[in-house]
């Protein structure tokens, strides 16, 4: 797509420069010289190359687009320019691995990145598989590891709300799968610039985590302990909730747990479960996670998922010291074999998915 | 043709009042239809009017007094419009006027029913934007017109559970006898020629907009009961404090924009924030001394005559700053000041500022009902709920029916100058319509 044509697409023109997309930008506020509202303004002048290297620091979290008053798509307008970006050659291993080298330490594997550890485990919680993520949350509150911790949460219904809080009672209530991105890393940003909180906890999806260690670079006096979830693609839960009502018959914001296992999006509510294809959902899959290509969070300290693992487990990658040390004070675990070919089937086609539409979206750059 | 010189217009707000006092004044005969229990509108509720800073309630109140006590204008406050039917010249018009528990003739506004009734202060008042309280019998503010008092029948205590004290309080207290709880709902039959729609506004209260706090942040505010807090007449006499902890707010923050020009939202232009914003910091500093406002705006749009030197006075005589930029979200502290975090547009800089207030000029839409008003009188709205006119450039207050016409907001944004003006030009429009009448 030429730039013009991406501009027309994802309606730059639309762009008022109010500035309000820049001011919510969670990555904006560390990394000064990137601002979404200055990459339209360059945009629309005819002075964007895609090859600058401030198109990285996009971390594909929405909420430029969500506020914005105009319409713009922002992070669509992003993946066209990375899509120009990785024609001419530059590639985007090059963003992530400079990051895995400050925050990461362990053997590098092809397909899952930096590795220490690799298990699948289980405690006594009772969690959206093995209840690892509540389980670490809670031991490394009480061994005051951190002093507070960034979760999502459900409110109204099923829909995903990132808080933090200090409170163990909402870190197990806050457990379970949401399949819907919430900005978690705003109430980074806010736990950051509002001072006081040193040591932070926070539960994330990879997207997010980019951006987390991203802004960790500017920040490094923060003590971060960071859960990556594994994530395949999630929803917006607008138009996931009346899809929900139509294909299945019931309401999404009474569900108890839902889940996305073997190709089926699962939905239980009131002792029953409801299923139906994942594929008869994908309008509702958010916009970004098409192009998106880590299924593991690569950049976490401990990265948890269901896949390779049986009923009941978790896997657990754990990518760094910290995340060792926090693993470390789990109590009553209970381990076993991870299926390793089955995580990198799935990252290895979810990184071809992401390349794929991301040539899609570049196609027919002029070069 | 045959049919009614009169004419019936909708809506008591100034323009409402403007075009009544005009045909009036042309020996025609009016009726002036009110849904609230006082006219008035919105204007009454402001403090001052820019771009002349003139007092907003002393220059309308002898309108609103002419109006209700000319001889050739009815005044049906606390009415709605029913049904309507017939054609231009000869329209039948079903107006029901809302029992007010009150004899209009006998009331002469002395408020001992409001200071007796025992749910006093209890509920939020509705003039003030819910900062002040009210009983459920109660003025609907000083000036009110007509000066009656009104009983809410939603919290009355006698109304609803049958029994309040021994007797009624009000009723016991009124020296005039004019509490009257047998009233009943009652029904005009109005014979006209024109119809005038002057249904104006209400503004968006944003509590949808999570990021800016509204009605979870105590100190953030909206546009309107900014007015009311800086208003003598107003819930804290003038006094612009925090509503946190009632400690003198030196700090404010304007933000523009809020719902309107928002392509999600409103997508229209309300067209008289950028102007009451810089009123307000101007109006502030001249209370005190040591007030700081700060205007964040995304276009200053001062178009009309004056507007723009207004803002440089503003800016130069009042010190107010003005921000070119539309703020991300509004947080608190733990002493409960919002802050605000934006992107100085200017500059480029992401600033977080604390503020005392966060006023937020919220998008203005048409009024509640005008939908359903639209539909009783077959006439269109266009795709934002304003009334459509034949033609925004020839006819620009006929509606899509003959001898239906609109003016003020209810047609499209526009300050009181260009309502007042619109007001003129329906009532010129209408009294051409009824001039060629012969009466029945």
């Amino acid at each position: 797509m030429e730039i013009e044509e991406l501009i027309r697409e994802t309606r730059v023109y639309n762009c008022v420069e109010c500035g309000e997309c820049t001011a919510n930008c969670p990555v904006s506020w560390f990394e000064t010289d990137y601002s979404p509202r200055a990459i339209a303004k360059k945009a629309l002048e005819g002075l964007i190359d895609a090859r600058e290297e401030k198109i990285w620091s996009c971390m594909s979290c929405e909420i430029c687009s969500d506020r914005c008053p105009s319409e713009v798509d922002y992070p669509k307008f992003i993946w066209g320019l990375r899509a120009e970006a990785l024609k001419s050659g530059i590639r985007e291993e090059t963003y992530v691995s400079e990051l895995e080298q400050l925050f990461l330490d362990g053997e590098r594997d092809e397909d899952i990145g930096i590795v220490r550890e690799i298990t699948a485990g289980k405690t006594t919680v009772e969690g959206q598989d093995g209840g690892i993520v509540t389980s670490l949350l809670t031991a490394g509150m009480e061994k005051w590891l951190f002093e507070s911790s960034i979760v999502v949460h459900k409110a109204d219904g099923f829909k995903a709300k990132a808080i933090t809080t200090e409170d163990v009672e909402a870190i197990i209530k806050a457990k379970g799968s949401k399949y819907q991105f919430a900005p978690t890393v705003e109430r980074m940003v806010e736990a950051i610039l509002e001072g006081g909180k040193k040591k932070i906890a926070i539960v994330a999806l990879p997207c997010s985590i980019y951006g987390i260690r991203r802004i960790q670079k500017a920040h490094p006096e923060v003590e971060l302990y960071t859960i990556g979830l594994f994530c395949f693609e999630n929803f917006y839960y607008e138009v996931l909730k009346p899809l929900v009502r139509e294909l299945m018959g019931v309401d999404l914001g009474l569900a108890d747990k839902i889940d996305v296992k073997k190709g089926k999006f699962v939905v239980d509510v009131g002792g029953e479960s409801k299923v139906c294809e994942v594929g008869e959902i994908d309008k509702a899959v958010r916009a970004s996670c098409l192009f998106c290509t880590d299924f593991t969070a690569r950049l976490a300290d401990i990265s948890v998922g269901s896949v390779g693992s049986p009923d009941g487990f978790s896997t657990v990658i754990i990518r760094s010291k910290k995340g060792e040390e926090l693993f470390g004070l789990l109590k009553g675990l209970e381990t076993t074999s991870v299926d390793r070919d089955e995580i990198v089937k799935l990252v290895r086609l979810k990184k071809k998915k992401g390349m794929d539409e991301l040539e899609k979206l570049g196609g027919g750059v002029k070069k | 043709m045959t049919g009614n010189k009169s004419v019936v217009v909708i809506g008591g707000g100034v323009a409402g009042i403007q075009a009544a006092l005009d045909l009036a004044e042309q020996d025609f005969k009016v009726y002036l239809v009110e849904k609230n229990s006082s006219i008035g509108g919105r204007m009454a509720q402001l403090d001052k009017t820019f771009p002349t800073n003139d007092c907003s309630i002393c220059i309308l109140a002898p309108k609103m007094l002419e109006c209700f006590g000319h001889e050739n204008i009815t005044v049906l406050s606390y009415s709605e419009v029913g049904e309507v039917s017939g054609e231009k010249g000869d329209f039948t018009v079903k107006v029901c006027k809302k029992p007010r528990y009150v004899d209009e003739e006998k009331c002469t506004g002395c408020s001992a029913c409001e200071d007796a009734c025992l749910l006093k202060d209890r509920f939020p008042n509705e003039f003030d934007m819910g900062l002040g309280k009210r009983g459920a019998a109660y003025l609907p503010f000083a000036q009110a017109v007509p000066r009656v008092a009104v009983i809410d029948e939603e919290n009355c205590l006698f109304i609803t559970k049958g029994k309040c004290g021994k007797a009624p309080a009000c009723k016991e207290a009124c020296e005039r006898d004019a509490i009257d709880f047998d009233q009943k709902e009652e029904e005009v039959e109005l014979h006209v020629g024109a119809i005038i729609i002057a249904t104006g506004l209400d503004a968006y209260e944003p509590y949808e907009i999570e990021e800016y706090g509204y009605g979870q942040i105590e100190n953030v505010i909206t546009g309107l009961q900014y007015e009311r807090m800086i208003n003598a007449g107003g819930p804290t006499g003038g006094h612009l404090v925090r509503l946190s902890d009632g400690k003198p707010a030196k700090r404010l923050a304007f933000i523009l924009c809020v719902g309107s020009r928002d392509l999600k939202k409103f997508p229209y232009c309300s067209s008289v924030c950028c102007m009451y914003a810089t009123k307000s910091g101007m109006l502030a500093r001249e209370h005190e001394e040591d007030m700081e406002s700060f205007v964040f705006y995304t276009d200053m749009r001062a178009f009309g005559r004056g507007f723009h030197e207004y803002i440089e006075r503003g800016m130069e005589e009042y010190g107010i700053n003005f921000v070119r930029a539309k703020p991300g979200k509004i947080t608190e502290n733990d002493d409960k000041s919002p802050v605000i975090w934006y992107e100085d547009t200017l500059t480029g800089e992401l600033k977080r500022m604390e503020a005392d207030l966060v006023i937020l000029a919220t998008a203005l839409m048409p009024s509640k009902g005008v939908e359903e008003l639209a539909t009783t009188l077959e006439v269109e709205l266009d795709e934002y709920g304003f009334l459509k006119v034949k033609d925004s450039l020839y006819s620009p207050v006929d509606t899509t029916r003959e001898g239906v016409f609109v003016c003020g907001f209810a047609q499209s944004p526009k300050d009181i100058t260009d309502s007042v003006a619109q007001a003129s030009g329906a009532a010129g429009r209408a009294g051409e319509v009824i001039s060629f009448v012969s009466a029945k």
